[in-house]
């Protein structure tokens, strides 16, 4: 596969900034994660037969970079003069977004990767360095969270 | 239902123009290096040569710098100032720097004590070849060469020796004429030929002898060229008249 590197940002940028938004909650630190990702990817150039090949090392190196992000004691230390300063997300959906953010970041990675990427919880286990089961487990808690956040007739389904 | 929600949901997230534009300048070349960083490395490397070069060449004590290290010697030995030479060192413990020593002086002659002050001794009057230091020799009827000129009273000072006359030959003594003899008498000079027992009597009036005087003169008598010489004693009745045949000086070379 030999994709044009602007072909690749416009392609996959949209679907790992949601990743890392989904981590971070927060834009300025998504659009950082998002230029490292592609930093990375120009530096070692990873050479795969297949596109999901590609797109699963993409979603991997942006979620091993928002751990680490997350991981951070400067982040913690200065997330939320960050968070003030930051620019707001347009958001036509505040109530679900509230919600979202009271899951933890890895469960909310966990949803989007499953309700939005339409990714099995295989893929999203190898993706977040953990276990099918695991994924299972936290998939139905983050749901039952919503549905109680957002009202009875949320089944996540 | 709810899928589509959340759908709706994450379609709005987007990440922002300003981050796509710089997304797709990831793969220009990247800027170069600020000056100061391009300049750092070779900076830092003139610096530590600069750095070393001062560590070796330090001044010595004596105020002399000293050589780059070579590759024999390390900087350090090489650097290593040398003792300073006291008083007690003798001049074989310094070979680097020989220094006058008084032995020549010592083994050189003693100074004569008439030379003491004077600096060099002065050459005696025989080793230059002068006479003027020499002491007066004695009258002798034998030493006709320092005789005055003729007439009897001239000087009574020899010839000085002229050292640049040094290849001139020596003349010869001549032989003394036995068979004539002469006697000064009452102011008159009277030569006899004791072969012949002829007489010539030469009157000294007009040039008397004075007491001191000496001289020698060519005389042509009894058919042959003779030097007569003459010298006064103390007193002008102590005269003493010698006769020598005339060299011939037509035969010297």
């Amino acid at each position: 596969m030999d994709l044009e590197f602007q072909t690749i940002v416009e392609r996959y940028s949209a679907s790992l900034y949601r990743l890392a938004y989904s981590f971070l909650g927060s834009r300025q630190d998504a659009e950082d994660v998002l230029q490292e990702v592609f930093l990375k990817f120009l530096r070692k150039r990873p050479d795969y037969a297949e596109e999901f090949q590609l797109r699963a090392w993409l979603r991997t190196v942006t979620a091993n970079q928002c751990r680490d992000i997350l991981r951070s004691p400067w982040r913690r230390r200065t997330l939320p003069l960050e968070a003030a300063a930051s620019e707001p997300e347009p958001n036509p959906d505040p109530d679900l977004e509230a919600a979202l953010n009271q899951l933890k970041p890895k469960d909310r990675a966990i949803v989007y990767l499953f309700y939005y990427e339409q990714c099995s919880s295989a893929e999203i286990a190898q993706t977040l360095h953990m276990t099918d089961a695991a994924v299972r487990s936290r998939l139905t808690r983050a749901r039952q969270t919503l549905k109680t956040l957002l009202g009875g007739d949320e089944d996540g389904e | 239902m709810a899928n589509e929600r959340l759908c709706a949901y994450y379609e709005a997230q987007r990440p922002s123009e300003a981050c796509m534009v710089r997304l797709c300048n990831l793969e220009q070349k990247p800027r170069p290096k600020p000056l100061i960083l391009r300049l750092a490395l070779p900076i830092a490397a003139a610096c530590l040569l600069i750095l070393v070069l001062v560590t070796q060449i330090r001044p010595t004590p004596e105020g002399v710098t000293a050589p780059l290290a070579t590759s024999t010697p390390t900087a350090r030995e090489t650097l290593k100032p040398e003792p300073t030479p006291s008083a007690a060192d003798t001049p074989t413990q310094s070979p680097q720097i020989p220094v006058a020593t008084s032995v020549p002086i010592r083994e050189s002659p003693a100074i004569p004590p008439e030379s003491e002050g004077g600096g060099r001794p002065k050459p005696s009057p025989s080793d230059m070849n002068m006479g003027s230091d020499k002491p007066k020799p004695e009258p002798s009827p034998t030493d006709w060469w320092w005789l005055g000129g003729m007439g009897g009273s001239g000087s009574s000072e020899p010839p000085s020796s002229d050292p640049g006359k040094e290849d001139l030959p020596t003349p010869q003594m001549p032989e003394e004429v036995t068979d004539i003899t002469a006697v000064y008498e009452n102011g008159d000079l009277i030569f006899t030929d004791l072969n012949t027992g002829e007489t010539v009597i030469i009157d000294m009036e007009d040039e008397p002898l004075e007491p001191g005087d000496s001289g020698a003169a060519g005389i042509h008598i009894f058919g042959r060229d003779l030097i007569v010489a003459v010298v006064v004693g103390e007193t002008a009745a102590d005269v003493a008249v010698s006769l020598y045949e005339l060299p011939n000086l037509e035969a010297e070379p």
